[in-house]
C-alpha cells in the first residue's frame, strides 16, 4: 500500500512530460528520455508489485485476463472526482498490479489537451458532453464511452440551523451564493437548474459569485467569502473536518451541509471514454471495467455519489439514512 | 461577432488596469526612492519580500488573498468594518490583488531608475532652496521620465494579462469582477472557441502595441538619459 502510494506521487510527474509533448513531433529525445527512465522505474518495482499480486491471490481477477504494461496507465479525471479515483486506483494496483497514475484537471481542459494531443488512457469527466463531443469528433468509438458515476447537490450555509434554502431578497442582503459557473461545471449547470425551478434564480442571481469549477466554489465556501453554496455533495463527504468535527468546515467555522433532492435538477452524469492507443486499449479497458464493476459502483454513494446503474439499490439518500451519525445536518431537510 | 459582455469586460480590464497602475506610481515611487538611499543590512531581506509577488504562483497568492479578505480574517473585517462591504468578489479587491500582484513590476524600474541617478543633481537642487516636491517635478521626474513611463507601463500590462489572482479573489461577475482573461477563460473552457480566438486576437494586439510603445520610450529615454549623466 505505502509502495504504491508512493508510486503513484512519482509518476504524477508524468503529465508535465506529457503537457510538453502536444503538438510536438511524434519522438522528441524528452518523450524518449521520459518512456526510457518510467520504463526503467517501473521494471524496478516490478518485484513488489508481483508480491501484491500473490498476497491478494483471491480478488486479482481484474489483470490477469490483460497484460500489465510497463508503464502506469494514464488516468484523466475530472476535479470532483479526484478523490474517489485515487482510492480506486489505489485498491486497482493491488488487486491487479497494474500502475495507475492520476491526473487532476477540469473537464474542460482535459478535454482541450486530449484533441491536441495528450496520451491519456482513460478520460473521467465531470459530465457526458465531452466524452460525447470525442466520439462525435472520431476519437473514440462510442463503445468506449460510460457513465460512470451519478452526481449529487449539496446545498452549503454558514448558518449550522439552515434548512432547504429558500431565500428572499431581505434574507440574501449582502450575502453572496457561489456556484460554479454552468457554462463550464455539469455542477454549475444543476446548481442554476436547481435554483430555476425551485423559483428562486431571480432573486438569487445578484448575490451569485462564480468559481471556474466545483473546488474553487467550495474554497469560496470554505474561505468564509461566501455565505453560502451550491457543490458536489461528494466534496462535503471528503472534507473530513466537516464529519469528523461535526458540523465544521475547514476554517473552523460552523456549517451545514444538505442534499438537495435529485427531483429538482437534471441528473449528473459523469462519463468516462478509453483513449487509449490500440497497445494499451486492453489494459485501459480493463481499468474502466473495474471502475463500472459491482465492487466499485456500490461503493460510490462512501463518496456522495449515486452508482451508474439505477438497478443498484444503493443510494446516497439511503445511506444517509442508515449512516445518521455521519453528518448529522446532512439529514435535515430531506424526504 | 462580439458579445456585450465582451465589451464590458474590456472596460473593467483596462480600468482595473488603469487604477492599479495609477495607485502603484503613487504608493511605489517614495517606497523606490526611500530604498535605493536605504543603507542597512536588512536591505536584501526587505527587496526579497517585495519581489515575492514575482515567485508565488498566482492562483496561490490568489488564494492567500482569498483567506485574508475573509471576512473572519482581520484584514477582511476591517474592510468590511470601514465599507460596509465585503472584499472578496468586489472591484476594490481586485484593485488590492493586482496592487500587490503587480508590485515588483512598478518597483524595480523605479528602484534602479533611483539608484542610477546622480544624486549630485539633487544636492545642488536643494542647496539651491528647492523643496521636496519642486525637487522631484523639477529634478527628479525629468531625468527618470524613462523609468516612470517603463514602470507604469509594465505594470499596465501586466495586470491586463492578469489570470490567477482574479480568478482566485474575483468570483467572475459580469460588469464588476469579469475581466478580459477570466472571460478569455471561460470562452476557452465551454468550447467557444470563435469567440476566445476573437478576444486573444484583441489581447494579443493591444498588448503588442502597448509594448512597442513602451519600447519605444524606453529605448529614447535611455539614450536622453545617458546624454543627460554624462
Amino acid at each position: 500500500m505505502a509502495v504504491g502510494a508512493k508510486i503513484l506521487t512519482c509518476s504524477r510527474i508524468i503529465p508535465a512530460c506529457l503537457s510538453t509533448r502536444v503538438g510536438k513531433p511524434k519522438v522528441s529525445a524528452g518523450t524518449f528520455l521520459s518512456v526510457v527512465f518510467f520504463t526503467l522505474s517501473f521494471a524496478c518495482n516490478a518485484a513488489v508489485s508481483n508480491t501484491y499480486l500473490d498476497s491478494d491471490n483471491d480478488s486479482a481477477n481484474y489483470g490477469k485476463a490483460v497484460p500489465i504494461l510497463s508503464s502506469p496507465l494514464q488516468v484523466a479525471v475530472a476535479a470532483n472526482f479526484a478523490k474517489p479515483l485515487r482510492n480506486i486506483a489505489n485498491d486497482y494496483f493491488k488487486k491487479s498490479g497494474q500502475e495507475v497514475s492520476v491526473t487532476v484537471s477540469s473537464s474542460g481542459t482535459l478535454f482541450a489537451q486530449l484533441t491536441h494531443g495528450a496520451q491519456f488512457d482513460v478520460f473521467l469527466s465531470a459530465d457526458t458532453a465531452r466524452p460525447n463531443a470525442l466520439v462525435e469528433a472520431g476519437r473514440v468509438n462510442a463503445e468506449d464511452v460510460h457513465v460512470y458515476a451519478k452526481g449529487r447537490l449539496a446545498f452549503l450555509s454558514s448558518n449550522t440551523t439552515a434548512s432547504t434554502p429558500n431565500f428572499t431578497a431581505a434574507s440574501l442582503a449582502g450575502k453572496k451564493l457561489a456556484i460554479a459557473n454552468p457554462k463550464l461545471a455539469p455542477y454549475g449547470n444543476a446548481a442554476k437548474q436547481y435554483l430555476v425551478n425551485t423559483n428562486q434564480w431571480n432573486i438569487v442571481s445578484p448575490h451569485i459569485v462564480m468559481g471556474k469549477n466545483v473546488l474553487q466554489t467550495y474554497q469560496f465556501f470554505t474561505t468564509g467569502n461566501a455565505d453560502y453554496a451550491l457543490v458536489a455533495y461528494s466534496l462535503t463527504l471528503t472534507d473530513k473536518q466537516i464529519n469528523e468535527a461535526g458540523g465544521r468546515n475547514t476554517s473552523g467555522r460552523a456549517a451545514a451541509a444538505l442534499l438537495i433532492p435529485d427531483t429538482l435538477h437534471q441528473p449528473i452524469l459523469q462519463s468516462l471514454a478509453v483513449t487509449a492507443a490500440a497497445d494499451r486499449k486492453a489494459a485501459a479497458s480493463a481499468f474502466a471495467r473495474y471502475l463500472l464493476s459491482l465492487e466499485v459502483q456500490e461503493n460510490l454513494p462512501n463518496w456522495g455519489y449515486q452508482p451508474a446503474n439505477d438497478s443498484l439499490p444503493i443510494s446516497v439518500d439511503s445511506r444517509i439514512r442508515e449512516n445518521k451519525e455521519v453528518n448529522n445536518s446532512d439529514t435535515r431537510g430531506l424526504p | 461577432m462580439l458579445e456585450s459582455s465582451a465589451f464590458a469586460a474590456v472596460g473593467l480590464t483596462l480600468k482595473l488596469a488603469f487604477l492599479t497602475s495609477l495607485l502603484l506610481m503613487l504608493l511605489v515611487t517614495p517606497l523606490a526612492w526611500k530604498l535605493a538611499t536605504w543603507q542597512h543590512k536588512l536591505k536584501p531581506v526587505f527587496m526579497s519580500v517585495l519581489a515575492l509577488p514575482l515567485v508565488l504562483p498566482p492562483t496561490v497568492l490568489g488564494f492567500y488573498l482569498l483567506v485574508a479578505f475573509s471576512p473572519q480574517s482581520p484584514v477582511g473585517e476591517g474592510w468590511q468594518w470601514l465599507t460596509g462591504h465585503q472584499l472578496a468578489f468586489s472591484f476594490e479587491g481586485l484593485v488590492i490583488g493586482s496592487f500587490i500582484y503587480s508590485l515588483p513590476f512598478a518597483l524595480q524600474p523605479l528602484y534602479s531608475g533611483f539608484t542610477q541617478l546622480d544624486k549630485r543633481y539633487v544636492e545642488v537642487a536643494h542647496s539651491l532652496g528647492f523643496g521636496k516636491i519642486e525637487t522631484f517635478f523639477r529634478i527628479i521626474l525629468p531625468l527618470c521620465k524613462a523609468p516612470f513611463i517603463v514602470a507604469f507601463g509594465l505594470s499596465f500590462a501586466h495586470t491586463i494579462g492578469e489570470f490567477g489572482v482574479v480568478l482566485m479573489i474575483g468570483g467572475n461577475i459580469p460588469g464588476e469582477t469579469q475581466v478580459l482573461s477570466i472571460a478569455l477563460y471561460e470562452h476557452v473552457e465551454a468550447l467557444e472557441y470563435g469567440q476566445a480566438h476573437a478576444l486573444s486576437f484583441g489581447l494579443l494586439l493591444f498588448s503588442f502595441l502597448l509594448l512597442t510603445l513602451l519600447y519605444r520610450f524606453n529605448g529614447k529615454g535611455g539614450q536622453a538619459w545617458s546624454s543627460i549623466s554624462r
